[in-house]
Formats: structure tokens, sequence, C-alpha cells
């Protein structure tokens, strides 16, 4: 081998790749390689068209990641420990700066069988199920173009994580939390999530991503979501990150035969926010509905970009994402429905609507459909409008600041989304965060 | 494309005849050369050879489009076409006895002369690159309105051609009007004065003949303050074994106030590459339609646009696409919001019929100045058949917060308990499938003048017979 100098890159792959099993370190490697072999994404990569993604981000320092430096509830940074509190969580891994800090999980679930713990704990206490399972929805292979090739430098050098299972037939009750908390700026930080829900298995899974504003850190998620069939996955992703963190997150379901995913995708932080969320429908019977709500404020780029994969037939998703814009904040949503020829007797719907409160907000709507069966239903809408200024008058009429009034507005409009997520405590703590941002 | 294939589509198709002319001139390959001879024959102004070089320059410069259809198997052969072929006719006759017999006799076959007669305000007919005929009823040339091939608009009206002239698409605009701009023969210049009112249609109709051909008509109209005039094209070829391609390039000013619509029925046939730009500007209080029909051709790639950059301006673009076996259509609409208080609508109807597949490709963009633009689309899919394809591809892009805009798509398919509930009632199965499509596209189709409604739902149920059961 030649003894070239490595690059940063390189070296964390090397320390990652020594502390992984032998398969793991494989599949690390396999997946840089791809991320070497793609260029960046451009605008002129449709998925990409209005986002701009700074390169330099990914020469900033990796953060080291990984391991586990537990401390008590109460000594936990003070934003995340106010969110425990308020959460309706019964179980929580708590993150810092991509070290596991705390968990909670009563013994009751170990005892059923469940695994919730962070990724790196679960290799060693869970090997085989994870090998069985990881790489499997966001994976080395398929990853062909641009728009890849963060999910591939993802693969190589993911550095923390959560891994749940949850066994055949066990329906939790109770939400989960996994709380990925950050103050340090001026790395780039990669994490990864993997669930596995066994055949008939229920559960409520809510990440938050959140921190104080910071210097610029890039942070790259990943979230892997298996539904075996039969069962059953509620799961939000709540990125409230402070400014100066740009975010992005590749979440991709497979959903297999009569199971479901109730998905919400909330984004209201970060300066910087890109989300892709994909449900791929593989078998009779999987539904997927996919929620999402998101705020620019001033300084803010918020871009979403969902896929509905239909590849079986009489499977069923729905999208319905809202937002609004203000200062000069911009939001993207772009989506597609594909459906395989094999998947007749489909059902596939998408909106978006868009808010702009501003002279300076933008809103880019790209809904998509790529249609190769005929005995489908599908359907999609998109709007962009102004606050309905005889809405505003009226409250004005009866004494209520215009502000005031937009407020209200905004929190009706996102509620049309909200209202269909039955877990009260977090959609209060989505509301009051927009109602911040506009007062 | 097999023997039987083509034999199967060449018996659907019943323009697919072809003449025993021999051209006068045929110039082949894609270089300076040929653009120059072009240029010579045609005894232009050196300025427009300059454009037409520059603009073969900007055509090698840009790449090709990495999206919409499969354009690999024409860009192979983009050294193979013909890219002049002039036809042993006099330019622009007036009158039909002017035009050499056999020529004359297929626009016979297509009943030109016929309509001409009966409905239409003036009448150019282009065969290969060039225009062997032109002519406009005398009242309507009386008040001033200009109905030339675009050669005659250069040569007769070189100040206004040029003030116009590539502004609305320039050669940078796309790859495929970059290559318009460096071989354009034949098209139409239109000129309608201020407040004259054209009531009945012009028509241009294209016509290939030669095999392995590149079409490349240019046509600028400009309608000038409070004038109103109606532009209709048709085209049809025969049908080879090789390729063909046609690239037209299309620019329209709709001054303060005037009103004016282009409508459309491309019946090509599947072996042809049909890459168009159509654009228009339209000024204060102005209106523009598109009215978009697209049944034949291999692929066609082609979004009429209309650019509203007065205020009050309006547009509507319908569009209707039937895309059958060995088709890909791939067309749609463009709004660009310009300034304040303009409105808009695109309708799209789409069929996908056999293993065709038909795509729409749309762009609605408010500028921030477009205060209170107000845009809706909408845009239905009909799937006939299980292996039918349909794909939508809407960018909404907005930068002004008091714009409204909406989008609505829909997919079904033709419905079994549609057709049974018709044949309950004692119409054949196929005709029952050509009602309900007739039905489908019925919003855009009713926009159509009469007689070409009555083409329409013809060329229908010639495309649905067979289609189901």
């Amino acid at each position: 081998m030649p003894t070239t100098k490595l690059t940063p890159l390189q070296a964390g792959l090397e320390r990652l790749s020594a502390s992984s099993p032998e398969w793991l370190a494989a599949a690390r490697r396999r997946a840089y390689q791809v991320f070497d072999g793609l260029e960046w994404p451009t605008a002129r990569n449709e998925a990409w068209r209005y986002t701009r993604l700074d390169p330099a981000l990914f020469e900033l320092p990796l953060e080291e990641g990984g391991g586990a430096e537990l401390l008590d509830a109460d000594r936990l940074p003070e934003l995340v420990r106010r969110r425990l509190e308020e959460s309706e969580v019964g179980a929580a891994l708590v993150f810092v700066n991509g070290r596991l800090a705390h968990l909670s999980i009563p013994g009751e679930l170990a005892a059923r069988g469940v695994v919730f713990t962070s990724l790196n704990e679960a290799l060693e206490s869970h090997g085989e199920r994870v090998e069985g399972s990881l790489y499997q929805a966001v994976g080395a292979t398929g990853l062909k173009g641009p728009e890849d090739r963060l999910a591939a430098l993802n693969a190589a050098l993911w550095s923390y994580g959560a891994f749940l299972y949850v066994p055949a037939g066990l329906e939790l009750e109770q939400p989960l939390g996994v709380f990925h908390y950050a103050d340090a700026g001026g790395v780039q930080s990669h994490a990864r999530t993997l669930v596995v829900l066994d055949d008939g298995a229920s559960a409520t899974l809510i990440e938050e991503f959140l921190s104080p504003p910071l210097e610029r850190r890039a942070q790259v998620a990943v979230s892997e979501l298996l539904l075996r069939p039969g069962s059953r996955l509620r799961h939000a992703a709540v990125q409230t990150w402070g400014s100066g963190v740009y975010h992005f997150h590749r979440q991709r379901a497979l959903i297999e035969k009569d199971a479901l995913l109730l998905d919400l995708a909330a984004n209201l932080g970060a300066t910087l926010g890109r989300t892709e969320v994909a449900s791929e429908l593989v078998g009779p019977g999987a539904d997927s509905e996919m929620l999402g709500v998101y705020f620019a404020g001033a300084g803010q780029h918020l871009d979403h970009y969902t896929t509905q994969h239909h590849t079986s037939a009489q499977a069923r998703s729905d999208v319905y994402y809202k937002g609004a814009a203000d200062g000069d904040g911009k939001v993207v949503y772009q989506g597609l429905i594909k459906l395989e020829p094999a998947a007749q007797k489909t059902d596939a719907y998408q909106t978006n609507r868009n808010l702009l409160l501003s002279r300076e907000a933008r809103a880019e709507s790209v809904p998509q459909l790529e249609i190769a069966a005929n005995d489908v239903r599908c359907s999609h809408g998109s709007s962009t409008a102004p606050v309905d200024e005889g809405q505003i008058f009226y409250m004005q009429t009866r004494g209520i600041e215009r502000r005031q009034a937009e407020q209200l507005l905004v929190a009706a409009f996102l509620e049309e989304v909200l209202g269909r997520v039955p877990l009260e405590k977090l959609r209060a703590h989505i509301a009051r965060i927009i109602e911040e941002r506009l007062a | 494309m097999s023997e039987t294939e083509l034999k199967h589509i060449a018996e659907d198709y019943q323009w697919g005849f072809a003449d025993e002319v021999e051209p006068e001139v045929k110039l082949k390959g894609l270089t300076p050369e040929v653009v120059r001879a072009i240029s010579e024959i045609k005894g232009e102004p050196g300025w427009l050879l300059e454009f037409r070089l520059q603009a073969l320059e900007t055509y090698f410069q840009k790449p090709w489009p990495a999206w919409g259809p499969d354009l690999s198997d024409l860009r192979r052969q983009m050294d193979d076409f013909y890219y002049y072929v002039k036809p042993p006719a006099r330019e622009n006759a007036r009158s039909w006895d002017e035009v050499p017999e056999e020529i004359r006799r297929t626009y016979e076959k297509l009943g030109i002369p016929e309509a001409e007669q009966k409905v239409l305000a003036g009448v150019g007919a282009q065969y290969d690159s060039e225009m062997v005929y032109h002519s406009i009823k005398e009242e309507l040339e009386k008040q001033g309105v200009i109905f030339k091939s675009i050669e005659d608009g250069v040569r007769e009206h070189e100040d206004l051609f040029r003030e116009y002239f590539s502004r609305v698409v320039p050669p940078t605009d796309n790859k495929f009007a970059a290559l318009n701009s460096a071989l354009f023969s034949g098209g139409s210049f239109v000129y309608v004065p201020p407040g004259v009112e054209v009531e009945v249609p012009l028509q241009a109709y294209f016509r290939v003949n030669t095999e392995g051909f590149g079409q490349f008509e240019r046509t600028l109209i400009i309608v000038d303050e409070g004038a109103k005039v109606h532009y209709i094209e048709g085209c049809t070829a025969p049908i080879y074994t090789t390729e063909a391609l046609h690239t037209g390039v299309i620019e329209i000013i709709v001054k303060k106030g005037a009103e004016s619509r282009y409508t459309t029925i491309q019946n090509w046939p599947v072996n042809m590459y049909n890459l168009v730009t159509q654009r228009a500007w339209v000024e204060e209080g102005g209106y523009h339609m598109w009215l978009d029909g697209n049944l034949g051709s291999k692929v066609t790639m082609k979004y009429p646009s209309s650019v509203l950059r007065g205020p009050g301006a309006r547009s509507e673009i319908l569009s209707i696409a039937f895309a059958g076996d060995g088709q890909h259509l791939d067309t749609g609409a463009k709004l660009i919001f310009a300034a304040p208080d303009t409105s808009g609508s695109i309708v799209s109807k789409s069929i996908s019929k056999g293993e065709g597949r038909s795509s729409y490709r749309g762009l609605v963009k408010v500028l921030p100045r477009a205060d209170r633009a107000r845009v809706n689309v909408e845009c239905d899919a009909l799937l006939v058949n299980e292996n039918s394809k349909t794909d939508t591809y809407p960018y909404m892009e907005i930068a002004n917060e008091t714009a409204s805009v909406g989008h609505e798509a829909t997919v079904s398919r033709l419905a079994d308990d549609q057709i049974f509930y018709l044949t309950t009632r004692g119409i054949p199965e196929d005709e029952a499938a050509a009602l309900i499509v007739r039905g489908f596209i019925e919003p855009v189709a009713k926009e159509l003048p009469l007689e070409f409604a009555v083409e329409l739902n013809r060329l229908i149920e010639l495309e649905m017979e067979g289609s189901v059961g």
C-alpha cells in the first residue's frame, strides 16, 4: 500500500473501522468508496435545484462521537433537560455532541425483549440483530447520484445513534425518545438511527434535534425504519436546532405487508435544513402517512423531499406537508409519488401548502408523479397563498393586533397537519415554538 | 422500429404517404458551411448570417438536456440529417395554381385549400424547408395586416423584424432554440396593426416530405396595441423507417390591450422528434392563449410559455396530449408572472394508451414585483391500458407573498364501470371508450374552432379503435 497522507475523512474512516466489527468495517469502506466516486450535488440535480450545498461543511473536523459519558438527568444541559421533563416519552436516550449522556429506560422494556440503546452498544450486545438490519433501508447499494453522496458519507462515517428493536406482537404504549443535543460547533457530526419492528409489533419513537445557536455545525442524520409485516410505527423527527446548524436528514422506511407508518417531520430550527423522507411500500396493505410542518424565519432555508415509492400492489400512502416562511426565510418542498408497474390498486396522495408572511419570504413547491400502473387513485395538490386579509381584518375589528392575528392564522394553518398527531405534549411544544418565532 | 410495428403504425396514420418530389437543394450535416449556404440561398443580410453562426456555436456549447425523454437515439443521428431541403417550387406562391401539382395535391389531400376558402383568413404552407404558399385575404392586407413567410419578413420589413426577432426566445434559451436559430427556414412573419381585429384564424401548415430531414421553421407574431389575432398550425409527414426532427421556435409579442391565440394540432408520425420552443410576451392588459394539442411524434418536448410583463396581463394555456405505443410526449406549460395583477391558468389533459407515456412538465414562477398574481393549474391524466404511463412534474417558484398559486393533479384510469354502463345502453365498447376520452378532453377541446374540434374528435375515435376490451 502506498504511504500517502490520509485526508481527515479517510483518517476518520480508519479510526471508525478499527473500532467496528469486521462486517461493519467492510460496509463502511464500501460506502466510503461510493462517496469518493460521487460528486457533490449542485443545482443541476433536480433534487437539489433550490438548495445550495456548501462542500466546505464537509471539510470541518469530524466530531469524535461514540462512547458514553453517563450523567444523571439533572446534570444534563438545561435545554435538553427541560425537553426531557416536558416530553411524553417513557424511555429516553440523550446524546450530547455525539456521545451517549443519559439513558432512562424502564427495566420492564428489556424484560419484554425490547432493545432500546445506542447503536454502538447494540453492536456489542445484539450484534447479529444489528448486522441483519443495518444498511437495509439506506445502505451503500442503490446510492448512485450526487444526491446520494451525503447518505454514502454517513454510511461510512456515522459515529453514534440509536437502536430500537421491538419483538413480534409486542405493543408499546409509551413513546420512546431519542434526543440529539449539541453545544459544540465547528464540526461535522454523523448520526444514525435504526428501528426494527418485528411482525405485529407497535411503537412510537420521537427523535428530537436541539441546540443553542452554534458556530457552523454540520449534522448529518440517517434514520432507517424497518417495519415487518403487520407492525405499526409512529415516528416523529423534530428539528429545533439553533442557528448555525446545517441539518441533513435522510429517512427511509421499508414498509412490509399490512404494516403502518405514521410519520411526522417538523422542521423549525437550523440555518439550513434538508429533510428527505422516503417510504417504500413493499407489501400489499402497507400504509404510510407522512406529515410535515415547517416554519422558516429570517436567515433560514428549509428544504423537504418526500418519496412515496410503491413497488407492491394494494398499498396506500399520503403526504401532507404544510409550512410558512417569514422574514427572508425560504421554504422548499419537493415530492415524488412513484408507482412501479406492479403497483396496481394503489391509493397515493400528496399535498403541499405554503404560507408566505413577508415581502422577502420565498416558497418553491414541486409535487411530482411518476405512474406506471393504471388501476390506481393518485392525486396531488399544491398551493401557496398569502394570509387571508379578510380574516385578519375580522380579528382586527375584534381588537386583536395584526401580528397576533397572523399568529393565530399560522397556528390554525399548521393545526390541520398537527391535529392528526395524537401526541399532545409534542404538539404543544411545536405550537409554542412557532408562537415564539412569530412574536 | 420493426417492419411490422411500422406497418401497423402506417395503417393507423392516414397522412403517411410520400410524394415523388425531387428537391432542388439538399444540405446534410451540422456545420458552419451548411449555415452559410442556407443564408446565401436566402440572400440574407450580413447580421443575420452572423446571428446564425453565433447560434450554431451556442448549440455546440450547450449540453444535452439531463432530464425528460431519452434523446440518445436522436443524438447519434445528428450528423446524418438533411438540415435544409429546398422543394422545386417558387417561393411563396400567392395562388395554389402556382404551386407544382404534386405538392399541391398533398395539400389538397390535407384539405388546406378547401379550409382556406371556408374558414380561414390566410394560409401559409411549408413543404420541407420552404414556404411554398402564403396568402391572406385582401381586406386584411388593406388594413395593414402582414402575413408572410419569415424570409419575406426579413426582406420586406427588416426594421420591424429586427426589432423583435430573437428577443422573446434568444438562441441561448436552450439547446434546440440555438439549433433553430442557426438553421431556421420557413415559418411565418405576422404583424397586426393597432386596433385591427382579425376575426377568423390564420393557418400555417407544415409538411415534411424528405426522409431523414430536420425542419426548423421560425415564426414571429407581433400583435400591436388593441389588436386581435388567432394563428393555427398543423403538421404531418410521411412515415419513414428513419427518424426525423422538427425544431420550431415561435415568438409572440402581445402588446398593450391586445389579444392573441396560438393553436397547434401536432400530428407528426411516430418517427418524429418534435422539440419546440414557444413563448409569448404579454404587455399591460393583454391576453394570450396557447392551445397545444399533441397527438403525434415519437418524442415531443414542448412547453408553451407566457411571460406576463405588463400589469393586468393574462394568459391561459390549454394542453392535450395523447400518447400511444412508442410515444413519449413530454409536454406542459410555463407561466412567468413579472408584473402586478397578472393572472393565468393552465389546464392539461393527457391520455396514455397502450405503452404510451405522457408527462406534464410545468413551471409557475412569480417574481417579487408581481403583486397579487393569481394562477391555477389543473392536470388530469387518463390511463387506458395496464402498461400506460404518466408523469407530472410541476415546478412552482413563488417570490411574492401576495400571490396566490394553486395546483391540482389527478390520475385515473379509463373506468370499466363507465364503459360497461355505456355498453348496456347499446353503445359498442370502442365508441364508449372514445366517448369517455372526448368527455375527458372537452374542457380544452371546446376552445378549438369547430372544424378543428371535429377533426380532433375524429382522430380520437381512430386512436381508440381496438384499445379496450
